[in-house]
């Protein structure tokens, strides 16, 4: 039930105050450059943890030069910055 | 965006389509509805990942829309949600969580079952529904919000603190405590907790009385609450809206809801001959008199509340 004047109520607008409801919508989920993402860890070339990727396909090869940046194709996931269950497709796909 | 920069991107939209299913992955943003594309599609079983957003309507066979997690998205910021910006449509049952915004309404060939709105968690808990609900059972968990009407070819079950916006049928009605309803068709059963609302003046019940349980008095708005002794604190262009879900009618605390400090508001007359009379199907209780010629008179002050405020 909304919540509103440290109180929930039913309804669509405050009983105490008068504010309707607010939810928020959701702004979508646009494409993040790899490049932008730092401290990459590819485990068995299928999970990919970032600081703002979660449960995404990543199109396309992961760049390896980027100077700035920690990649590790083999090795364990890194803490922080957490991405899971996303898949890296190394073949083009003509999206 | 540099040449490195467009080697790899993360997919717009991430969803897995097989002949026999569709899965949508969690925080996702799926540009347009899940619809068929061709014959038999339509039966797909559909799961929608949390947190996502579909830009359309989805049609299915079973439709699972599953609660909201704590989720970050491209932008760095919280996902607030689930939102799906059209209506579910199944040819079997639907499954909402906990978290999810439908712009629309929600239409089954089999059960409805939505998850409860939730206030003390740490991930979006709201679950709000603009549009009818219709389905074999529907079940409402707690707290939900619902503007349309719901309709049952069964039974509905409504949980505590609901709110739906229009009137409800079903053969049997089941309601916790602390509800707002717009109206009530219950023709076969009718069970009632304590300290429910009803928008409308006139509500059809079972004709067998021994089918109808109620743990307390319905309010109904209409004629207490249009000469309310609390007027001073209401007076605003949201009047009527914030009386139906009046704070001094029930006090809510979490799950518990109790008596308000209110007493001049009008409980349906259930027990009162005089306020009832028979159609084929169910009984009709009515706070308008029997006997009333000018029913506009009536009219004008009843229905106020069944619209909600809006003009």
């Amino acid at each position: 039930m909304p919540k509103c004047c440290k109180s929930i109520h039913v309804g669509w607008i405050c009983p105490v105050c008068g504010i309707p409801m607010i939810i928020t919508s959701h702004i979508g989920n646009e494409p993040v450059p790899i490049g932008k993402i730092k401290n990459v860890t590819i485990v068995q070339g299928d999970y990919v943890k970032g600081s703002v990727i979660k449960d995404s396909v990543v199109m396309g090869d992961v760049p390896t030069d980027t100077s700035n940046e920690k990649i590790d194709a083999q090795g364990n996931v890194i803490a922080g910055n957490i991405s899971e269950d996303s898949v890296i497709l190394t073949d083009d796909l003509d999206i | 965006m540099t040449e490195n920069e467009i080697q790899a991107v993360l997919s717009r939209s991430v969803i897995e389509e097989t002949d026999t299913s569709v899965r949508l992955h969690k925080g996702q943003d799926y540009p347009s509805g899940i619809l068929p594309k061709q014959g038999g599609e339509q039966y797909r079983a559909i799961r929608i990942g949390a947190s996502s957003l579909v830009k359309g309507s989805v049609v299915g066979n079973d439709v699972i829309i599953e609660a909201a997690e704590d989720i970050n998205l491209s932008k760095s910021v919280k996902a607030p949600g689930t939102e799906i910006q059209g209506s579910v449509n199944s040819l079997g049952s639907v499954d909402i969580g906990t978290g999810t915004w439908i712009r629309g309404g929600i239409v089954a060939l089999g059960d409805v079952t939505i998850g409860p709105y939730m206030t003390e968690i740490n991930t979006p808990g709201h679950v709000l529904i603009d549009g009818g609900v219709s389905g074999a059972n529907v079940v409402i968990g707690d707290g939900v919000v619902i503007l349309g009407p719901v309709l049952a070819k069964e039974k509905i079950t409504i949980g505590n603190n609901v709110t739906i916006r229009d009137h409800i049928a079903a053969p049997e009605v089941e309601m916790g405590d602390g509800c707002l309803i717009g109206g009530l068709q219950a023709q076969n059963k009718l069970q009632c907790g304590k300290f429910n609302t009803i928008a409308a003046s006139q509500i059809l019940i079972p004709l067998d009385n021994k089918q109808i349980n109620l743990e307390s008095d319905i309010r109904s708005p209409y004629p207490g609450c249009n000469s309310c002794p609390y007027d001073p604190i209401f007076d605003g262009n949201s009047e009527i809206a914030r009386k139906l879900s009046c704070h001094l009618f029930a006090t809510r605390e979490g799950n518990k809801v109790t008596a308000g400090n209110c007493t001049d508001w009008t409980p349906f007359p259930l027990e009162k001959p005089e306020n009832q009379y028979n159609l084929e199907n169910f009984s009709c209780v009515s706070l308008i008199p029997n006997d009333a010629v000018n029913i506009r008179l009536y009219a004008e002050k009843s229905t106020i509340w069944e619209r909600g405020g809006e003009s």
